[in-house]
């Protein structure tokens, strides 16, 4: 089961491939069809090209939002964590008088 | 109607950088539908993962189509007229069909996309997807040759490449077509009937262990599978075709090419087989002599030992070499007699089978019987270890059949495909060489267009 340090990694890892993404949608189509002159041709490519670039926005804004969810999943798991170190520190006889904490979703490391 | 004009070289690069690009993101694409089960992150990121895919499919249009528009302003030599319908014709060949359905600039229907996640998938069967193109390099025949079997080698064992319940259809651009067939997926963590995650056909104990015992496409659902998807995706009657296949995917190469059905007038033209992985020795008698045969073996492939000892004949060779060793271990000269009788039975037996494994290793027994007789253990150590593996070497079965067994690497057992690639990639073996300028002479050393194929079982319920 996932904890806070893996939803933390894949939160950066996931805003760096963002990033990326976001940038490589960025660079300037006429540049990189500088080798053929106008024409069909070059329409064709350039709508390839297009349809490049509008998927990669999609996937870097996705990650985007993929990293927030990972954020707050480990913001869940470090709070249930914390929960739990707190319960454990309880003496017997106070433990008798709080119930444990449930791991608040399905994907908390219990 | 209007002239073309490009730059061919810079465009050619610029198809690698595309397709390299793309490459990486569907890399990217693939750990990333890995990782999700980890992270327990299946809805938010199986959206990433598609987008990401979908992007790499247009990489690799891009890349396929600069290269079509860069070889044909090449081959005219000077400003070349193109019309409509070449581009859409461009566009076709470079796999953009499942593209154009979505115009420019539009939100994108990244559910409709087609795409399987790193395990694989239920269903779908025959479904194909587009993969990174073929870009084939090299400035003689016989590299381009090595180049286009080479990267055939190098997908099977990838699975950013191809999925566990995958092949690989390329259409290369002569109309010459490129089966790729990868081999079992639980060869090294086994199970039990097949994966549920994907119902893949590469299976070892429901459909490769049925079909190693017999060289028949009727005991082989994989080759059955293959042979209904390639007449699904439209290769036409007549079509030339080389297959190259590792492990299961060897065994299934040589079921098909040895099939009249599949390799004769009224199916295709199986010109070249590559066999890698596999104990190929019971079935290269059962393809037809036009096919050109090329099989591969790592000595150190304990996948390759185990099939050659899977026969009988070859068991009882072992077993009754083993035995003289050791009665000549203990000093024990009439039980070394009877056994070395065996020994020879036996060794005659798969000679007979067609194995001739044991039949070969005779010197090597022999050697270790004197080593242990007279105390030179690290000697009978070394002559063993040569009895139970192939001995390396190039030898031809017949005119057009070569067999190249190398001492490659012990990763993975010996059996991972890297190991085939990276030997094909620097032997200079003239009949290995030969049989790739054949490859090329034949046509496949050429650009194509890959398609991932699914092969999960469908399920009967």
């Amino acid at each position: 089961m996932p904890n806070t340090h893996q939803y933390r990694d894949a939160a950066s890892r996931y805003r760096t491939l963002s990033e990326h993404a976001l940038r490589e949608a960025a660079a300037p189509a006429a540049g990189a069809l500088g080798f053929v002159g106008e024409g069909p041709a070059r329409e064709a490519l350039a709508g390839s090209l297009e349809r490049r670039r509008v998927w990669l926005v999609a996937a870097g804004e996705t990650l985007r939002r993929l990293a927030t969810t990972c954020d707050d999943r480990a913001e869940v798991c470090a709070r249930y964590a914390s929960a739990l170190a707190r319960y454990r520190e309880l003496s017997p006889h106070e433990r008798l008088a709080v119930p444990a904490p449930l791991p608040p979703a399905p994907w908390v490391d219990a | 109607m209007s002239a073309l004009w490009i730059d061919p070289e810079p465009a050619r690069r610029v198809a690698l950088v595309w397709a390299e690009r793309g490459d990486a993101w569907f890399r990217v694409s693939t750990e990333l539908t890995a990782e999700l089960d980890r992270l327990h992150l299946h809805d938010a990121g199986d959206t990433a993962a598609r987008q990401l895919a979908a992007a790499s499919t247009e990489s690799w249009v891009l890349a396929s189509l600069t290269r079509l528009v860069a070889d044909r302003a090449a081959a005219a030599d000077a400003a070349a007229p193109v019309d409509a319908a070449t581009i859409a014709r461009w566009l076709h060949r470079a796999g953009a069909q499942a593209q154009l359905a979505m115009p420019a600039a539009c939100v994108p229907d990244w559910a409709a996309f087609a795409f399987s996640p790193a395990r694989g998938d239920l269903g779908e069967t025959g479904d194909t997807e587009l993969r990174t193109p073929y870009l084939i390099s090299g400035s003689t025949p016989v590299e381009r040759g090595r180049a286009v079997v080479t990267r055939a080698l190098t997908d099977v064992g990838d699975p950013a490449r191809l999925r566990p319940d995958e092949f690989e259809l390329v259409r290369l651009d002569g109309d010459r077509y490129l089966i790729v067939l990868p081999g079992v997926i639980d060869l090294t963590s086994p199970r039990l009937g097949l994966d549920p995650a994907n119902r893949s056909v590469r299976d070892l104990d429901r459909h490769a262990v049925a079909s190693a015992r017999s060289t028949s496409v009727g005991d082989n659902r994989y080759a059955r599978m293959v042979w209904d998807a390639v007449v699904a995706a439209g290769v036409p009657a007549g079509a030339r075709v080389m297959i190259v296949g590792h492990s299961f995917g060897a065994d299934t190469a040589l079921d098909l090419a040895a099939d009249a059905g599949f390799n004769g007038p009224e199916g295709f033209s199986v010109t070249h087989v590559v066999a890698a992985g596999y104990h190929s020795g019971p079935q290269l008698a059962t393809v037809p002599p036009a096919t050109e045969v090329l099989v591969l073996q790592n000595r150190w492939d304990a996948a390759v030992i185990g099939e050659m000892v899977g026969h009988p004949h070859v068991v009882g060779a072992i077993d009754e070499a083993a035995t003289t060793v050791a009665a000549l271990g203990r000093g024990d000269p009439a039980a070394a007699v009877t056994a070395l009788g065996g020994l020879l039975a036996d060794a005659s037996g798969a000679a007979l089978d067609g194995a001739r494994f044991i039949a070969d290793q005779r010197a090597a027994w022999a050697g270790a019987a004197i080593a242990v007789a007279t105390g030179q253990l690290p000697a009978a150590t070394r002559h063993v270890a040569d009895a139970v593996t192939p001995r390396p070497g190039v030898r031809r079965t017949g005119e057009r059949q070569v067999v190249d067994v190398f001492a490659g690497g012990f990763a993975g057992a010996g059996h991972h495909p890297d190991h085939y690639a990276a030997h094909l990639e620097s032997t200079d073996d003239p009949a290995v060489v030969a049989f790739l300028a054949s490859v090329a002479d034949g046509g496949y050393a050429d650009h194509g267009t890959a398609w991932a194929v699914d092969v999960s079982v469908p399920d009967a319920r």
